[in-house]
């Protein structure tokens, strides 16, 4: 997204979180993840699921610390 | 200065995750209630919402996605509850004072790449923010 690229080009590091890989990979995002089985309208967790939604956003953060190649989306479960 | 669709700007993290501020970015439509919702055609407006907002306080105004989730939890497209519970336990360090939210849904995207998207890394790049989190919907 845009959005993202311009924030990463003023110089902070960004993690987008994803439920459609294959769109976003068209926008090159700087860094990205899909937590698989989330859908759309749901990227965080569904709804109420104060632990699924605190897991993915412990993974999506903690994948800034483990750098990947700029513009792939990595999987997290 | 402008960048080739082709490059991918990409900024190092070198910091430990307890020692970061971090700043919440969302397409998913969410907005405070009290401001004007977006333009569901098509809006390359954006809201600053600020971090300690109670989430009964938000909503989503987006009609390119189900809502339905959001509409019963923000925090599934936008987990303000979560990063403020993650900054109390010491997971992050703190949230910045604001959050944003757009639309994501446009036509015009040349006004998204001119005016929005800079305005927007321009206001978190002189804030506290360490990291940025970006949700769609």
């Amino acid at each position: 997204m845009h959005v993202q690229r311009a924030i990463e080009a003023a110089g902070l590091p960004t993690i987008l979180i994803t439920v459609d890989p294959a769109q976003s990979a068209q926008a090159r995002p700087p860094r990205a993840v899909h937590p698989t089985g989330h859908g759309i309208g749901y990227p965080v967790g569904p709804a109420g699921d104060k632990a699924e939604q605190r897991r993915t956003l412990e993974a999506a953060l903690t994948a800034l610390t483990d750098p990947i190649e700029p513009g792939t989306i990595r999987e997290i479960s | 200065m402008e960048l080739s669709r082709r490059a991918i700007p990409y900024t190092p993290f070198e910091k430990e995750l307890k020692d970061c501020t971090v700043a919440l970015v969302s397409t998913s439509g969410t907005h405070l209630k009290s401001q004007e919702p977006y333009d569901v055609s098509g809006d390359t407006s954006y809201r600053v919402i600020p971090s300690d907002t109670p989430a009964s306080e938000l909503m989503v105004s987006h009609e390119h996605y189900d809502h339905a989730q959001a509409d019963a939890d923000i925090n599934a497209v936008f987990p303000i509850d979560r990063l403020r519970e993650m900054a109390a336990d010491g997971f992050i360090k703190a949230v910045n004072t604001d959050f944003y939210g757009m639309m994501g849904y446009t036509l015009k995207m040349k006004g998204v790449l001119e005016e929005t998207a800079p305005e927007i890394a321009r206001k978190l790049e002189r804030s506290a923010t360490d990291i940025v989190l970006l949700t769609g919907g």
